[in-house]
C-alpha cells in the first residue's frame, strides 16, 4: 500500500512538474520547439475573451502554416485588481508578452517597448483589405493621437476598441407606460416619458424607477450635465479663446471675471437647471446606488432608462428578459434653435446647437509589449494581427459587439462567412447567425457608432475647477436634485463662488505640479539628448517632439498663474 | 584584499555585461540602472561622471539636497575643459535649466541656485553653437522677446525643424502680448512649413492656422486653403467635421 502511495506520489510529482513547465510563462513549450506568448487584459465583458480565443486559434494556424509553432495563452484579471497585478508583473520581470496598458506614462516608458519605430510601416495582416499598404498608425481612426504619450512623446500601445455613451431602454416597460414604442428624441419627450412611467408604476403598484443612476460615483449626474452643457455651450469653443478653437475653464472664468459681454453666465448654468429637473426621476436614495446595483435593477425590469458606455450594450441586450433598445441620450430639440422645454420650468428656453460630433474620439483598450518579453518579434507580430482589419471585425464586432478603432469599418461584413469561418467557439449566436439575427446585431452596432453630429465638440462645464472642488460642486448638484430648490442656477453659482478659496488652494497645488512637470520634461529632453549620442535620428526626433509639447506646457503654466486673481473677482448672483 | 578583488570583478563584469548600456538606460529614464552602470565605470570616466550628476538633478526619488549637489557638479563639469565638448554642452544646458527651475522654487531650494546666471549660460550656448538644436532650446528656455526669435530664426542655418518650438511659442506670445493674430499666423505658417514632428501638434497647428484666419481675421479665403488641406489629410478627425460646419456657414461645399 505504502509502495503504491509512493508510486502515485512520484507520478503526480512528475505530472505537476510537466504542467508547471508547460503552462508557465517560460517562453517555450515543454519540448522547446513551441514558442509561447501570453496575452493579458481585464476585459471580462461578454464576447471579448471568446473573440480573442478565436483570433488566437487563427493566429496559431497561420503561424503553423509558416512553419512556426506558436502557442498564445490568454489571461484575464478583473479590473479591480488589475492595476496592482499589472505593476507586480512588470516589476517581477515575468510579464505577459502583449498586455493591456494600465498605470501612468512613467511606468509605460520604463517597462514598455516604444512603438514609434514600427508605426510607419504597413500592418502585414491588412493585406487584401481596405487598409492594405497604409502605415500602421494611419489605420486607426484618430491617427493614434489618443495613444501618444504626451509626456514621453512616444507610443507604448495601440488601441483595440472605441466606446461611446448611450441610453438603454426597457422597451416592454416603456410600451406599457406610454402605449407606443416610439422612443423619446427630445428632452421634453424624455421628461414626459419619465412622468408617465412614474404614474404607471403607481397605477400597477410597482416601485418603478424612470432613470437608473450610477449615483455612488456620481457618474450619471456628470454624464447628463456634460451632455446638455455641450448642446447649449459648445459654440463658445469658436469664440472664447484668442489662441484657437476650444476653450479651457480658466479662460471661461477669466471672461466672467472681466464681465466680458460675449459670455453669458446664465447660459453656462442652464445645464445645471436641466440636470436638477431630470433628477426628479431618479430613484429615492440614488446617491448610494452603484453601477452593479443599477444594472441589476435594470435587468430585473424595474428601471426604464439607463445611461452607460457602449461596452455594456451587448450584455444589457443579452442579459435582459425583455426587449432593450439603445438610443442616444435625448437632445434638447430636434433641430438647432431656441427650444422651449416647459418640463424643466415654465418658460424655460434653451439655444440648442445640435448633437455633438463623436467621430475621431473614444478610442481605448491600449495593448503594448513589455521590454522583458522573450519574444519581442512574435509579440509585435501578434499586436499587428489583433489590430488588423479582419481580426478587429472578428473580435470586436462579431464577438464583443463593440466598435472597431480602425479607419475603415463595415459592420455587415463582420457577419459574413469569411469572418464566420474563423469562429470556432460554441456560441451559436456568434457562429451561426440567421439573416434576421445578423441584421439585428448590425443594427445594434449602428446605434452605438460615433455620431457625425453637427460639427460641435465637447466643452468644459462651469463647475470644472480643481479636482476636489469640482467633486464638491457635483455634490451641490446632487443635493439640489434631492431638495429640488426653485433657483438651482443661483444656488449652484453662489456655491462655486463661495468655494473660491478652496479652488485657489487647488490651483496653487496645480501650479507646483506644473512646475515639477517642466522639470520632468527637461529630464526627458536630457535623456533623449544622451540617447542621441547613440542613435541620432531616433532621439533627435524625440527631442523635437518633447520640445514641441513643452510649448503647450509653458502656456498652461502662464494661464494657471493668472487664475487665482480671476477667481477672486467672481461675484455672487444676487 | 578579497574586498578589492570583489570590487574589481564587479566592475569588470558590469562593464562586460552592459558595455554602453549606461547611455541606453539613461535614455529611457531608468535612473537607478544608469547610476549603477556609471558607478561601475568609475568617476574618472567623463561619461559616467556626467550621468551621475544628471541623475542627481533629475531623479525625483532623490532628496532636494542631492539635486543641489548635482547642480553644482554640472556647473563644475561644464567649466572643466578636459571634458568632451559635446558632453560639456549637455551639462551646461541642464545646469542652466535646473538652476532656473530651482530659482523658481525657493520654497524648496532656498537660495541654492541664486548665484547661477542661467541667462548668461544660455547665451553662451547660443554663441558657441548657433546652429544647433541646443541653441534653439536655450533660446526657448530664455522666454525670449518676439524680435529675438525673429532675429535668431533668420540667422539660423541648422535643421529648421529645431526652430518649431520657438515659432509656436512666438505665435502664443504674439496673441498674448499684442493680440497680433496676423503675426501669430505667420509664425505658425513657418513652423508648419519647417515640419512639426509631434503628430497632434502638427494636426492642431494646421487647423489653428485656418481657424485664426477665419475667426480672428475674418479672412475665410485664406483659411479655406488650410481647411481643405486638413480635411484631405485627416478626413476622419473630429476637427474635419468642425471645419465642414465652418465651410457650410460660409456657403462653401
Amino acid at each position: 500500500m505504502n509502495r503504491l502511495g509512493l508510486i502515485l506520489l512520484g507520478v503526480f510529482y512528475i505530472v505537476s512538474i510537466i504542467m508547471v513547465v508547460n503552462s508557465g510563462a517560460v517562453g517555450t513549450g515543454i519540448l522547446g520547439r513551441e514558442k509561447r506568448i501570453t496575452f493579458a487584459h481585464w476585459q471580462l465583458e461578454d464576447g471579448f475573451r471568446e473573440g480573442y480565443e478565436d483570433a488566437i486559434k487563427e493566429y496559431e494556424r497561420i503561424k503553423a502554416e509558416q512553419g512556426i509553432k506558436v502557442k498564445v495563452v490568454q489571461t484575464t484579471v478583473p479590473v479591480r485588481g488589475y492595476a496592482q497585478w499589472f505593476l507586480t508583473q512588470l516589476i517581477g520581470g515575468d510579464c505577459a508578452d502583449v498586455i493591456e496598458l494600465s498605470g501612468n506614462d512613467d511606468i509605460r516608458n520604463q517597462y514598455f517597448t516604444p512603438l514609434s519605430q514600427y508605426l510607419g510601416d504597413p500592418n502585414p495582416y491588412n493585406k487584401g483589405t481596405p487598409l492594405e499598404g497604409m502605415p500602421w498608425r494611419d489605420t486607426f481612426a484618430d491617427d493614434m493621437i489618443t495613444a501618444l504619450s504626451q509626456q514621453y512623446s512616444e507610443y507604448f500601445g495601440v488601441s483595440t476598441f472605441v466606446m461611446t455613451t448611450r441610453m438603454y431602454v426597457n422597451v416592454d416597460l416603456y410600451e406599457k407606460a406610454m402605449g407606443h414604442r416610439r422612443m423619446p428624441e427630445t428632452l421634453q419627450e424624455w421628461l414626459d416619458a419619465c412622468r408617465k412611467i412614474q404614474e404607471y408604476g403607481q397605477k400597477v403598484n410597482r416601485p418603478l424607477i424612470p432613470i437608473g443612476v450610477r449615483g455612488f460615483d456620481k457618474g450619471t449626474i456628470g454624464q447628463i450635465l456634460n451632455h446638455y452643457n455641450d448642446q447649449i455651450n459648445a459654440s463658445y469653443n469658436d469664440s472664447i479663446s484668442d489662441y484657437g478653437y476650444g476653450t479651457s475653464n480658466y479662460e471661461i472664468y477669466q471672461r466672467i471675471a472681466d464681465k466680458d459681454p460675449r459670455v453669458d453666465l446664465d447660459r453656462f448654468l442652464q445645464p445645471v437647471e436641466i440636470t436638477t429637473a431630470i433628477g426628479r426621476y431618479f430613484a429615492k436614495g440614488f446617491s448610494a446606488i452603484d453601477l452593479e446595483q443599477t444594472k441589476f435593477l435594470f435587468n430585473s425590469g424595474n428601471v426604464a432608462f439607463f445611461i452607460d458606455g457602449t461596452w455594456n450594450a451587448f450584455s444589457m441586450v443579452n442579459n435582459s428578459n425583455f426587449e432593450v433598445d439603445v438610443i442616444p441620450i435625448p437632445s434638447i430639440g430636434k433641430k438647432p434653435g431656441m427650444i422651449s422645454v416647459p418640463g424643466i420650468r415654465e418658460g424655460a428656453k434653451y439655444n440648442y446647437l445640435g448633437r455633438m460630433t463623436e467621430v475621431g474620439g473614444g478610442l481605448g483598450g491600449l495593448f503594448g509589449i513589455p521590454k522583458s518579453t522573450k519574444h519581442p518579434e512574435l509579440a509585435l507580430d501578434f499586436l499587428h494581427f489583433i489590430t488588423s482589419y479582419r481580426i478587429s471585425q472578428l473580435t470586436m464586432i462579431r464577438h464583443s459587439k463593440w466598435l472597431s478603432p480602425l479607419k475603415k469599418v463595415d459592420y455587415a461584413e463582420a457577419f459574413n462567412d469569411e469572418i464566420g469561418k474563423m469562429c470556432h467557439c460554441r456560441n451559436n449566436s456568434v457562429k451561426n447567425l440567421s439573416p434576421a439575427e445578423k441584421k439585428e446585431q448590425v443594427g445594434l452596432l449602428q446605434k452605438c457608432r460615433p455620431y457625425e453630429g453637427s460639427g460641435y465638440s465637447n466643452i468644459t462645464t462651469i463647475n470644472s475647477i480643481g479636482s476636489k472642488t469640482m467633486k464638491d460642486n457635483i455634490l451641490t448638484l446632487e443635493s439640489m436634485i434631492i431638495e429640488q430648490p426653485e433657483n438651482p442656477k443661483q444656488i449652484f453659482w453662489n456655491t462655486i463662488v463661495s468655494r473660491t478659496p478652496d479652488a485657489i488652494r487647488e490651483i496653487d497645488e496645480t501650479i507646483i505640479t506644473e512646475k515639477r512637470t517642466h522639470w520632468n520634461n527637461d529630464g526627458i529632453r536630457t535623456a533623449f539628448t544622451i540617447g542621441a549620442l547613440m542613435d541620432k535620428k531616433t532621439y533627435e526626433n524625440r527631442i523635437r517632439l518633447t520640445m514641441e509639447g513643452m510649448v503647450g506646457r509653458v502656456k498652461m503654466l502662464d494661464d494657471l498663474l493668472e487664475v487665482p486673481s480671476n477667481l477672486k473677482k467672481l461675484e455672487e448672483i444676487k | 584584499m578579497l574586498k578589492q578583488i570583489g570590487c574589481i570583478a564587479l566592475t569588470a563584469s558590469a562593464l562586460l555585461a552592459y558595455g554602453n548600456d549606461m547611455f541606453e538606460a539613461y535614455a529611457i529614464n531608468n535612473y537607478p540602472q544608469a547610476r549603477t552602470l556609471a558607478k561601475a565605470r568609475g568617476k574618472n570616466d567623463p561619461e559616467a561622471k556626467l550621468i551621475l550628476s544628471l541623475t542627481k538633478v533629475y531623479d525625483k526619488s532623490y532628496p532636494e539636497r542631492m539635486a543641489i549637489e548635482g547642480l553644482h557638479e554640472l556647473g563644475d563639469y561644464m567649466k572643466d575643459k578636459a571634458n568632451p565638448a559635446r558632453l560639456r554642452r549637455i551639462a551646461a544646458l541642464s545646469y542652466a535649466r535646473c538652476a532656473q527651475l530651482m530659482q523658481d522654487r525657493q520654497d524648496i531650494y532656498g537660495t541654492a541656485a541664486d548665484k547661477v546666471n542661467y541667462t548668461e549660460i544660455y547665451k553662451q550656448i547660443i554663441e558657441e553653437s548657433p546652429n544647433s538644436s541646443d541653441a534653439c532650446i536655450a533660446l526657448f528656455y530664455m522666454r525670449p522677446e518676439l524680435e529675438d526669435i525673429s532675429r535668431f530664426g533668420q540667422k539660423f542655418q541648422g535643421d529648421k525643424r529645431d526652430l518649431v518650438p520657438l515659432y509656436l511659442y512666438a505665435a502664443n506670445e504674439s496673441i498674448k502680448k499684442e493680440k497680433n493674430f496676423k503675426l501669430a499666423i505667420s509664425y505658425l505658417e513657418d513652423a508648419y512649413r519647417f515640419g512639426i514632428s509631434h503628430p497632434s501638434v502638427r494636426q492642431a497647428t494646421l487647423f489653428r492656422i485656418g481657424f485664426l484666419y477665419d475667426k480672428k481675421l475674418n479672412d475665410f479665403k485664406s483659411a479655406e486653403k488650410y481647411y481643405r488641406e486638413f480635411i484631405q489629410k485627416y478626413p476622419l478627425a473630429r476637427n474635419s467635421r468642425i471645419i465642414r460646419r465652418y465651410m457650410k456657414e460660409h456657403g462653401v461645399k
